[in-house]
């Protein structure tokens, strides 16, 4: 008989498998809620993933000169924290706000352009590297030791659910700023007059210019609140897949593109789905892990032969899935991908 | 002639009008792009390390060129993004974006990859499997888009990870033979009867095999099908205006499959003509999951950089091969990668190369002077109303 | 040269000036030697127009005149060359669409401005909403207002639907509480009638004279006549970019106005000989078309014949499911049930089914058709114009052998087509068809179709947005085929079209076919009758050996037969909707009678 108890014990698989399926649900909702805001205000952005990789960069690079800083005292570690993030989301919409330019001032296919940035991303990531390892070549870069929270400090010590859980929600830093942000930007979204009027640019921008809102002003501030959102997304991601920093997501901006679409462009549809499709892939990264532990039910669910290649394959066939059975009656913003030019002959 | 409101143009030179013409303004524009990614590349260098930065710059563009080796590696080496390029581009002209590339020469890859070891295949029959593969996965994004109206980007980025998801699997099912290195086996090693043949370029270079030269043709089968053939009117129709291609009659769901299916085509020969190399040509394929190749991405620049021109990609992708070689030339202080940034800021560029041509067009021919009126033109020829 | 220029402004200026000390509290806007330049074409030259407080005020012109163009100056879309606006005798600079609010300036475009995913309140307060420091939206005070308007000027609007379940009428009232909302006093309109029914027409002028009473200014602009005699007080004509006089409405009448508009003698009739109608070439059976969108069945059991050497015309409302049943015919969307027959196209007695032919194989068939939506369905703006000439037929001889094209030929054909029906473009047939004006456009795709030679035409709305002198020419070429013996399908929402062009007509109503008339055996109150569903004439379902024959023939359902009804004897039960939409039609009918009476009252003043 299968019971509750036999399913679920608190222990520290447990704990490592629901605080890794928040830990990565958390810069999906991040990602896809820039690209949520940048779609709903008509710019189509496929840069996410190049976006993600620059404020990764942003917040390491910051964070390991801020090391003689934290190290000497006269900054506590929770400021440099603080620091260390909003650089990310600053580097992120800095490094948008080249798309923002090439589609709103230039009037640019923002698919390429989106590409385009994806393929400097890397580029970029690797020559900051080299330079802050002096010259030799390497493709990562490390946190400083006070950047790494571990579940001591909170006074978790002892073993088990709690201690695993903490490990991915709390020591990453950016689960505070989520908590704050993922709501925040939501509210604003369908309850401000500055949401209401950047909806209306993603769907009838010429009606917007003749009640006399700046469409392009509008393009350009969501454009650096997507660039934003997306950074910081970028730097939680680094922390919660491995220790060091590379200058890859994995996909994971096009996996938060396809949380957007699967969350239909709402804000809290794509809470869920984000947290739908972290729970693919944690399965996919813990499968040697739970093809190990004593939990019947955990171990059943990976013990097929090459059961992590599969997992880590399911949420990209999911999306596949998804796309394939809502596509037909999606919500787009209307006028997404088209330039909006001002200077019209009425 | 009724009174009219309309102005006279005013006549411009030969120069003038040689600048108008579409051919050569996008071929301008390119090159503005190609100078812009350039110029952006040597401030790069300049931030990281001043002093030395002119010289290696230098040295790292005439770097391929050092002797007939490294040029002979250029023209073989650019086959594979010429391949992948010219998927790009056929889509674009029927009104697509081709992200899937990498998938698609991943496809075409391991369906020539495995017959080869496995079979000692002739490299013809390789070649075409490679044909099968990389149409049934180039096919899935069209078939999506007609049927289901499925966003074709982010099929085609989905199937990109599937495919290297598979590919992965197929190599981890039989390391043995498979795998050597973390790379995929070298096929030269194995099976010399299904690399690609040299028929006499070996003088040039033991890795100049035909690949370069079949995808040349191919590029010039492509260009032809689309200019003037019924099938290219169908396919640019389709592109320009789905609608009104539908009410006369054009089929669009057949050719949007159609388009697709052979763009997986191009990139999966892309694929073939890569695994199909000598020992010495390039390292493989990587096996893991964590990255797909970046041959499809490049085939985005190629694609671009020619305005989607078939004959155009020949020369993109050889200069955008020569730029990526150009980069192992870099001394050490300076990454390998700058060229990689280069490339993405010509893209970044090409990207609004609809505003380049607006620029070329006002400064080679001056802006017209605002209309003052005269006395005389205000006609006051009016017409007998009663 | 600029002294020159500098003495014209001045004594033009001192002129208006001393024509404003007349009249001076008169005028509460004034457009002065309005001067607006576009590349290569003067859109406005030098107009002054001037708005008296509490008029209706028309702006009449044809397509290109620059209506359009002096209406986006006054709104700020768009800042002349040249001129001045006064407001109130002082001089204002209108910089946006902003300062037009502020002065109290408001504008419905032709084609809406509202988000479709908004409700009506959220379209009313965009822009201006009430929120608080933070940015948050209050919506309770502003509701409250925006109803209070509501009540006072009769809008039966609901605030809480999305723009996209509204009906045209009730979007085009969120656009007046838009300016209503933003205490806007000066109102334009451009082409306001264009895309309502007559009933929802009716109540905008009836919305227009309240609105006056209010001590508003209305300004609108058409080129329907009938509404400009109906409702205005002043009318200003456009030609060309001038304007060519500014009269008093009840001092005028269509025909002079007409000619302003024109500058020549225009024939409101078309001329024709009558009709020999032969044998039918095309044959509709009990069709039935399901449209997804509206989630329910807009064509119900249709079945009609059109006859060779005979103009047959669908008339109707728009939205009774003359687009769709179009749709079926043509083969872009599928049917759910029913048949389409091609008969006698090249042998006598000949039947064939094509209800399941894919659109190609009914253009090659023998059918050619000229679509609603030029730029939608019936070219492709970035291929050249030759290329577009041959969009049918490009993969037939002699325009292509064994899958290669052949360039010249096209463009021999091409050149032949623009040469026998008049298009104009910049660089003939390699020209870029974006860059060419609309009229030229449709003349371009209406020669393609005609020239096909196909013995059945389905032409829908081919005159749309066309200037008089073009709709004069198709009028002709489409009389020309009928007496070729060709079977023409007419689809037109213009009643003038209807009633003149066709030989027969056949109105829908709610997806049923409820008459079939004779242009000149009705008159055009019994039409008005049908199309607003009032009436309904006795049709029985044909039942021939078509439907017998047919390999796919299902269980017919039929209705039972439909009887006549006749106010007086048995009155049908009139709904609201019904009964607005009766009084609607009546006073379109009537402004359409009047201007018959008129054109044949001088047709026999002609006479003597």
């Amino acid at each position: 008989m299968i019971t509750l108890a036999s399913l679920f014990t608190p222990d520290m698989i447990w704990g490592t498998f629901i605080g890794l399926v928040i830990a990565f649900a958390i810069p999906m909702t991040l990602v896809a809620f820039g690209g949520m805001y940048s779609e709903h205000s008509g710019i189509v952005n496929i840069a996410l993933e190049g976006i993600m990789v620059i404020g990764s960069m942003v917040a390491v690079a910051v964070a390991r000169s801020l090391n003689d800083v934290v190290k000497n005292g006269s900054l506590p570690s929770w400021a440099a924290m603080i620091v260390v993030i909003l650089a990310a989301g600053i580097g992120g919409s800095l490094f948008g706000l080249l798309l923002s330019f090439a589609s709103n001032a230039l009037k640019a296919d923002q698919t390429i352009a989106g590409t385009a940035l994806n393929i400097m991303a890397p580029a970029i990531f690797l020559i900051v590297s080299t330079a802050m390892n002096n010259g030799i070549e390497t493709d990562w870069m490390s946190w400083p030791s006070w950047y790494k929270l571990s579940p001591d400090v909170f006074g978790v010590t002892e073993r088990g659910f709690i201690r695993s859980l903490t490990t991915y929600t709390i020591c990453n830093e950016t689960t505070f700023f989520a908590i704050v942000l993922i709501p925040l930007f939501a509210f604003i979204l369908y309850k401000t007059r500055y949401g209401l009027r950047l909806r209306s640019c993603g769907e009838n921008p010429e009606a917007s210019a003749s009640l006399g809102i700046n469409v392009l002003g509008l393009r350009y501030s969501s454009g650096l609140i997507s660039g934003f959102l997306a950074g910081i997304g970028g730097c939680a991601f680094t922390l919660a897949n491995t220790s060091d920093v590379y200058g890859d997501v994995a996909g994971l901006g096009f996996l938060s593109i396809a949380v957007m679409i699967f969350g239909n462009w709402n804000a809290v549809k794509i809470i869920f789905a984000a947290l739908f499709f972290s729970f693919f892939k944690t399965l996919g990264n813990m499968t040697n892990i739970l093809a190990n532990s004593e939990n019947s039910f955990l171990q059943a669910l990976v013990s097929f032969p090459m059961a992590s290649v599969v997992f880590a394959m399911l949420p990209y066939v999911v999306t596949l899935l998804v796309l394939i059975f809502t596509s037909k009656k999606s919500q787009a913003p209307n006028a997404e991908g088209k330039p909006f030019d001002v200077s019209r002959r009425s | 002639m009724t009174n009219d409101n309309t102005l006279p143009m005013k006549k411009s030179s030969s120069f003038r009008n040689f600048f108008r013409k579409p051919a050569v303004r996008s071929i301008a524009s390119s090159l503005i792009s190609i100078l812009a990614g350039i110029l952006v590349g040597f401030l790069v260098l300049l931030c990281i390390n001043p002093a030395e930065a002119p010289s290696a710059f230098i040295n790292m563009l005439k770097f391929p060129f050092i002797n007939q080796t490294s040029i002979a590696s250029i023209f073989y080496n650019c086959a594979p993004i010429l391949m992948t390029g010219l998927a790009v581009a056929f889509c674009f002209k029927a009104g697509s974006f081709n992200i899937g590339g990498s998938g698609q020469f991943l496809a075409g890859a391991t369906c020539a990859f495995v017959p080869a070891i496995m079979f000692h295949a002739p490299w013809y029959l390789c070649l075409l499997c490679a044909v099968v593969g990389g149409g049934i996965v180039g096919s899935i994004p069209g078939l999506l888009k007609a049927y289901f109206n499925v966003n074709e980007v982010l099929s085609a980025i989905m199937i990109n990870w599937i495919m290297q998801f598979s590919f992965y699997m197929i190599c981890q099912s039989n390391t043995s033979i498979f795998v050597e290195n973390g790379l995929t086996s070298k096929v030269s090693n194995v099976s010399p009867e299904s690399i690609l043949p040299t028929w006499g370029m070996e003088s040039v270079s033991s890795n100049f095999t035909i690949g370069f030269f079949l995808a040349c043709i191919i590029a010039l089968i492509i260009s032809f099908l689309i200019e003037k053939t019924t099938f290219g009117f169908e396919i640019k129709a389709c592109g320009l205006n789905k609608d009104a291609a539908k009410y006369a009659g054009i089929n669009e769901k057949k050719n949007i499959i159609l388009a697709f299916t052979i763009a997986g085509i191009l990139a999966g020969i892309g694929g073939a003509i890569y695994i199909l190399m000598p020992a010495s040509a390039n390292s493989g394929l990587d096996v893991k999951y964590t990255a797909v190749p970046g041959q499809g991405f490049d085939g985005i620049s190629v694609a671009l950089l020619a305005n989607n021109n078939p004959l155009g990609c020949i020369f993109s992708a050889f200069f955008i091969q020569y730029l990526t070689y150009s980069g192992t030339g870099l001394g050490s202080g300076f990454t390998h990668k700058v060229p990689s940034l280069i490339v993405g800021i010509i893209v970044y560029f090409a990207s609004f190369v609809a505003l380049i041509n607006i620029l070329l067009e006002k400064g080679i021919i001056k802006k017209p002077k605002k209309r003052t009126l005269k006395k005389k033109e205000v006609s006051v020829k009016t017409e007998e109303v009663k | 040269m600029a002294d020159e220029q500098n003495k014209i402004k001045e004594i033009s200026n001192t002129a208006v000036s001393s024509l404003n000390d007349k009249e001076e509290n008169n005028y509460i806007v004034e457009m002065l030697n309005i001067t607006k330049i576009f590349p290569g074409i003067i859109a406005n030259d030098n107009i002054t127009l001037q708005l008296k407080k509490g008029e209706i005020h028309a702006l009449l012109g044809e397509n290109g005149a620059g209506k359009s163009t002096l209406m986006s100056i006054l709104f700020g879309l768009n800042t002349p060359e040249n001129g001045v606006i006064k407001l109130n005798g002082k001089e204002v600079k209108i910089k946006g669409p902003n300062d037009a609010t502020k002065l109290g300036i408001g504008m419905v475009h032709q084609h809406f401005m509202l988000v479709d995913c908004f409700t009506g309140l959220e379209n009313i307060i965009l822009g201006s909403e009430p929120a608080d420091k933070l940015g948050v939206i209050h919506t309770s005070k502003a509701r409250k207002e925006i109803e209070g308007l509501c009540k006072h000027y009769s809008f039966n609007v609901d605030l809480n639907l999305k723009i996209q379940d509204m009906p045209v009428g009730m979007q085009q009232k969120i656009e007046i509480l838009k300016m209503l909302y933003r205490k806007n006093d000066i109102l334009i309109f451009d082409e306001p009638t264009a895309v309502l029914t007559p009933q929802e027409i009716d109540e905008l002028m009836n919305s227009f004279r309240e609105l006056i009473k209010e001590g508003k200014t209305i300004l609108f602009i058409s080129h329907k006549l009938n509404e400009i005699m109906a409702v205005s007080d002043r009318v200003s004509v456009l030609r060309k970019g001038k304007l060519i006089g500014t009269v008093n409405t009840k001092d005028t009448d269509p025909r002079s106005l007409s000619k302003m508009m024109v500058g020549r003698e225009v024939q409101l009739v078309v001329q024709k000989k009558p009709a020999e109608p032969k044998e039918p070439i095309f044959s509709v059976r009990d069709l039935v078309v399901h449209s997804s969108v509206k989630h329910k069945d807009v064509v119900k059991h249709v079945s009609f014949d059109v006859r060779k050497g005979e103009i047959t015309c669908l008339a109707g409302i728009e939205g009774n499911g003359q687009t769709e049943l179009i749709y079926a015919l043509t083969g872009l969307v599928k049917q759910k049930s029913g048949h389409i027959f091609l008969r006698n196209i090249t042998a006598a007695n000949q039947v064939i089914e094509i209800d399941h032919y894919s659109v190609k194989k009914r253009n090659e068939s023998g059918m050619a058709h000229i679509p609603e939506d030029r730029h939608k369905h019936g070219l492709i703006l970035d291929f050249d114009l030759q290329s577009n000439m041959v969009l049918e037929r490009f993969y037939k001889p002699p325009f292509s052998h064994y899958g290669l094209i052949s360039k010249s030929k096209i463009r021999n054909y091409s050149d032949h087509i623009i040469s026998d029906y008049d298009v104009r473009s910049g660089k003939g047939s390699s020209s870029s068809v974006r860059e060419m004006s609309g009229g030229n456009q449709q003349k371009a795709l209406v020669g393609r179709e005609i020239d096909r030679g196909c013995p059945l035409m389905i032409a829908c709305q081919p005159t749309r947005g066309l200037d008089v002198g073009a709709i004069e020419s198709i009028h002709k070429k489409i009389v020309e085929i009928r007496d070729e013996g060709k079977g023409v399908l007419l689809l037109s929402l213009e009643l003038e079209e209807v009633m003149n062009l066709s030989d027969r007509i056949l109105v829908m109503y709610e997806g049923e076919i409820v008459a079939d008339l004779n242009p000149k055996e009705i008159t055009l109150d019994e039409l008005g009758l049908y199309m607003s569903g009032a009436k309904k004439m006795d049709i029985k379902p044909i039942k021939d050996e078509l439907i017998a024959n047919s390999t796919l023939s299902k269980a017919i359902v039929t209705d039972g037969d439909k009887t006549m009804t006749d106010e007086k004897s048995s009155p049908k039960k009139l709904g609201p909707k019904e009964k607005l939409l009766i009084s609607g039609l009546d006073s379109e009918l009537k402004k359409l009678s009047f201007e018959k009476f008129n054109s044949q009252n001088n047709a026999k003043k002609e006479d003597k």
